[in-house]
């Protein structure tokens, strides 16, 4: 299947219309699409510890 | 003139050579994804806090003992460091059930100065990341697990294998499953993740 351009992730999630298809499906299965899904999905999932956390471990080694 | 930045190989062997501020910037580099991965599975800020200290102590200590065999991919190597380090706490306190749940998001809002407009987008990008955590965290342990090491590690689906002591099939497999429960959550749950 050829990839689509879309601009949201709703859109996107609209836009693949295979959720009731079994799990042998191969668009599922093909994982430039499934890492591209995972990093529009994740990509607001981001936790900085903070500069400060990194310094204490600097000075502990 | 624009400063091209050192590969994560270069910093590694700068370090390895030496050069104490490479390993500062590594680590740098690298901090937030190494964080969020251990954050997402221990599901706890302070535990977090910890466990990634000791995550890039060991990186630090495994460098100066010359045990990194650079093949080009640190982050993997950290995040596997840092999956067992995982393991190896739960295997100690023997209680992933009583892991708290607790969401420090608070915590942004007292990061810096913001106006009214950042709060408000903090808001919404805070209940966003709060939906896709909720998302990430009703998926099966097993298929969490590689959904993480994939985004946040990088690895391969062989690494992944290998790492949860499972053959390639069942780590596609796992990885198959957790999309369609990803994309039948946010539809269920009538989930708009972006800003408009």
């Amino acid at each position: 299947m050829p990839m689509v351009k879309i601009s949201t992730l709703f859109y996107r999630v609209d836009g693949f219309d295979d959720l009731n298809a079994s799990s042998t499906n191969p668009v599922i299965m093909d994982l430039c699409i499934g890492d591209q899904y995972l990093d529009t999905l994740l990509a607001p999932l981001c936790y900085d510890p903070g500069e400060a956390l990194v310094r204490t471990i600097l000075e502990k080694v | 003139m624009k400063e091209i930045a050192a590969s994560d190989q270069h910093l590694v062997q700068a370090y390895i050579k030496g050069d104490h501020t490479a390993i500062e910037v590594l680590i740098n580099r690298h901090r937030s994804k190494v964080y969020t991965y251990i954050l997402l599975t221990i599901k706890n800020h302070p535990l977090a806090e910890d466990l990634f200290q000791e995550t890039f102590i060991k990186v630090i200590q495994s460098l100066r003992a010359g045990k990194y065999k650079d093949n080009g991919k640190f982050l993997s190597w950290v995040i596997r460091i840092a999956h067992n380090l995982i393991i190896d706490h739960f295997r100690k306190e023997k209680q992933m059930n009583s892991i708290s749940n607790d969401d420090s998001e608070v915590d942004l809002f007292n990061s810096k100065k913001l106006s009214d407009e950042n709060i408000e987008e903090l808001i919404i990008n805070s209940q966003i990341k709060s939906e896709i955590r909720t998302l990430i965290n009703e998926l099966p342990d097993d298929q969490r697990e590689v959904v993480l090491l994939r985004h946040y590690g990088g690895l391969s689906f062989k690494e992944i294998a290998d790492q949860t002591d499972v053959s390639i099939n069942t780590a596609l497999g796992r990885m198959r499953y957790a999309l369609i429960n990803l994309r039948k959550l946010i539809q269920e749950k009538k989930l708009s993740l972006t800003v408009y």
